[in-house]
């Protein structure tokens, strides 16, 4: 087994400044949705931070919260301040990437040359030029990869330092969610912060430094991607297996056939190797994930 | 492409950076005092993190495997014989506790040594 | 915000321009046939639906009716201010105003605003050039009327009674402004505001129906009644509307500042 790793040893082009501090996080909408129950939950700075969950789950709700868009329990802070004191350093791009549908890409760029702070227009420009936006087009015949691209071009050309997507590659061809993980990558090199949401697991594997599952409003896992492989294990054991007395596991559940268990702790582990017809795994994040929703939890 | 990242491989991210890294000198890809890339290229090159990349250099770094100079970048800082002989260091340690187990077990050497032979065969 | 406003409002700014400017026209070219309309008069009731309720009150004295009527004055104050602009101010003012956050709320451009910018200045930043559009419209026809009138020969002035009427449709304007813009904010799609609006602007003058509650009717200070008739100026139901144009502004921002998008 890999050898354990603590959460200081990772951080690299960043540091261990929290960018985003959330705690107690609980919101009710009228109607009664518990979006959200009560969550811990910090993004680092120089960090990519993925938020993973089913629709639902609470991401959304998460992110709105965080940028003063709803009234929520709980704190929050940006960059150790409220988020009303800090916004030219906050660039959002919103799930549904409507814009204004009477603008062309260069009006897009006027306009936000007057209302966003540290803005960059000519950032704005190699970006659209480099997604290949048609500068004289309007708006409103754009296909949503081309209103993802403009969206993108237009947050990017804002100087921020924590940059929050949600769903950016979600609709994609192949070429530009690549162009939007390079981005990313370059995001992370010049040292910035990049919250984001996806459902695309593979993806979220080789650019997020540390991601948090949610589900039903509830956190069932935060921390680095790296952990996952060092630390966890998936075993598959017969149904009638008895597990041992001190069992710390993530997850258990009872799959059509086998008991899968989910789990971290050494102890187990060691028992569970010694299990009859148990079948160890080390979990990439899709089996993690999958496994970690599929299962109840126990202490 | 001479380093490929495999999400479905039991090692993180990092660990193959470093597995590849130290294979390559192995096959002579680099030899000792030559350049590898920079984490930023290394990180567009495979499609993966900077800071993954960041933290693998890193290791190999405090493992001697790799120095860097400033300005320039990261270069390699042993030979192929010095990699061979981490290289066994890693499977010594990996190796240990699972020999260890099956001594437990009861397992006779020779079987262990078939296992192998046959396993390196399969390869 | 004013120029990103004013692109939003183009198309809008253009057909009200054009459509007053038309209305302008026609009324000027008509003036010497209004003479000659109101002078044959009798109590001839399809004619009299085509007069706002005060007229009424005067017709018993038909002889001086057509002597004011001959009045260019009078024709300016009663038939451009009194009648045809000043009934369509608080349509006007809907259909420039009702979009101006519903819409963006609509159509999720709203994040983008957000994201950005904090509630107050996402407020102001709508609503002041908003502000800036209609009124300049407003005062460009209220001050255009009577200077065409001059330039087309007619005997007209810039007396104290028609300074009077431009400032209680001012007023007016000002009022519905800050009214239809909190429809706009209230509502999340653009067909609500548009509905209760029109509500509003047809639905007013029926508080005339009732002694208590005529007050409540604006269109008889809209359309500057007492100017007319008496030649004064309504001053305290013009502080009235201010200040309730001030709370009701005030209102605006407050749901603003609290609502969740």
């Amino acid at each position: 087994m890999g050898r354990r790793i603590s959460e200081k040893e990772n951080g690299t082009f960043g540091t261990e400044k929290k960018v985003l501090m959330i705690k107690g996080l609980d919101k009710v909408y009228k109607g009664g949705v518990h979006a959200v129950k009560g969550i811990d939950f910090n993004v680092n700075e120089g960090e990519v931070h993925a938020l993973l969950g089913p629709n639902g789950a609470g991401k959304t709700t998460t992110i709105k919260s965080a940028l003063g868009f709803i009234h929520y329990q709980g704190e929050i802070k940006v960059f150790n301040e409220a988020i009303d004191d800090v916004r030219p350093n906050v660039a959002f791009v919103p799930e549904d990437k409507s814009f204004y549908e009477f603008m062309t890409p260069e009006i897009a760029i006027k306009v936000c040359t007057r209302i966003v702070d540290q803005f960059d227009p000519n950032m704005a420009f190699d970006f659209m030029r480099r997604f290949s936006l048609p500068m004289k087009k309007k708006i409103k015949g754009f296909s949503h990869g081309m209103k993802t691209s403009l969206y993108l071009s237009l947050c990017l050309a804002q100087k921020a330092s924590l940059y929050i997507f949600d769903e950016p590659t979600w609709g994609l061809d192949p070429i530009r969610r690549d162009d939007v993980l390079e981005i990313i990558r370059n995001l992370v090199i010049d040292g910035k912060t990049v919250l984001y949401t996806s459902h695309i697991i593979s993806e979220v594997e080789k650019i997020a430094d540390r991601i948090s599952i949610l589900f039903d409003g509830r956190i069932l896992f935060s921390g680095y991607t790296d952990d996952i492989k060092a630390n966890f294990r998936i075993f598959y054991l017969p149904l009638d297996y008895r597990l041992p007395d001190k069992c710390g596991f993530l997850s258990s559940q009872k799959d059509r056939e086998k008991r899968v268990i989910l789990t971290a702790d050494e102890e187990t582990i060691r028992s569970l190797r010694q299990a009859e017809q148990a079948e160890e795994v080390v979990p990439n994040l899709e089996m993690f994930f999958q496994t970690l929703l599929r299962g109840k939890q126990y202490a | 492409m001479w380093m490929r990242v495999e999400l479905r491989s039991p090692l993180p991210v990092y660990e193959q950076i470093k597995m590849g890294i130290k294979e390559a000198v192995m096959i002579g890809k680099f030899e000792r005092d030559s350049q590898i890339p920079s984490i930023r290229e290394l990180a567009k090159d495979i499609q993966v993190n900077p800071n993954t990349v960041a933290r693998a250099y890193r290791e190999l770094e405090s493992e001697g495997i790799i120095f860097s100079r400033p300005g320039i970048g990261f270069m390699i800082n042993v030979n192929r014989n010095g990699i061979k002989n981490r290289l066994l260091e890693d499977l010594e340690a990996e190796l240990s506790p699972l020999i260890k187990r099956m001594i437990k077990a009861g397992i006779q050497k020779k079987d262990m040594n078939e296992v192998i032979e046959r396993l390196w065969e399969e390869e | 915000m004013l120029k990103k406003t004013m692109m939003e409002m183009q198309f809008r700014i253009v057909l009200f321009v054009l459509f007053f400017v038309l209305m302008l026209v026609v009324l000027i070219a008509t003036r010497p046939f209004i003479d000659e309309i109101m002078a044959q008069m009798n109590f001839d009731s399809e004619q009299m639906k085509n007069l706002p309720d005060f007229f009424k009150n005067i017709l018993a004295e038909t002889s001086q009716l057509s002597k004011m009527v001959e009045d260019d004055q009078f024709f300016l104050l009663s038939q451009w201010y009194s009648k045809n602009f000043g009934q369509f101010l608080p349509l006007f003012v809907l259909i420039m105003v009702f979009p101006m956050f519903s819409k963006e709320v609509d159509k999720g451009t709203i994040f983008f605003l957000l994201s950005k910018k904090n509630r107050p200045a996402i407020f102001w930043g709508k609503v002041i050039p908003g502000y800036m559009v209609v009124m300049g419209i407003t005062l460009f026809f209220v001050f255009i009327a009577p200077i065409v009138m001059m330039l087309s020969g007619y005997s007209v002035a810039f007396t104290p009674q028609l300074l009077a009427m431009i400032v209680q449709q001012l007023i007016s304007v000002t009022f519905f402004y800050a009214l239809f813009l909190l429809f706009s904010i209230v509502f999340n799609d653009q067909i609500k505001p548009v509905l209760a609006g029109i509500l509003v602007a047809f639905g007013l003058p029926f508080f005339s129906m009732f002694e208590g509650t005529k007050w409540l009717n604006p269109y008889p200070y809209i359309l500057g009644q007492s100017v007319v008739t008496k030649g004064t100026f309504d001053g305290v139901y013009s502080v009235g509307l201010l200040a309730l144009t001030a709370v009701i502004l005030w209102l605006g921002l407050e749901v603003f500042k609290k609502k969740e998008f």
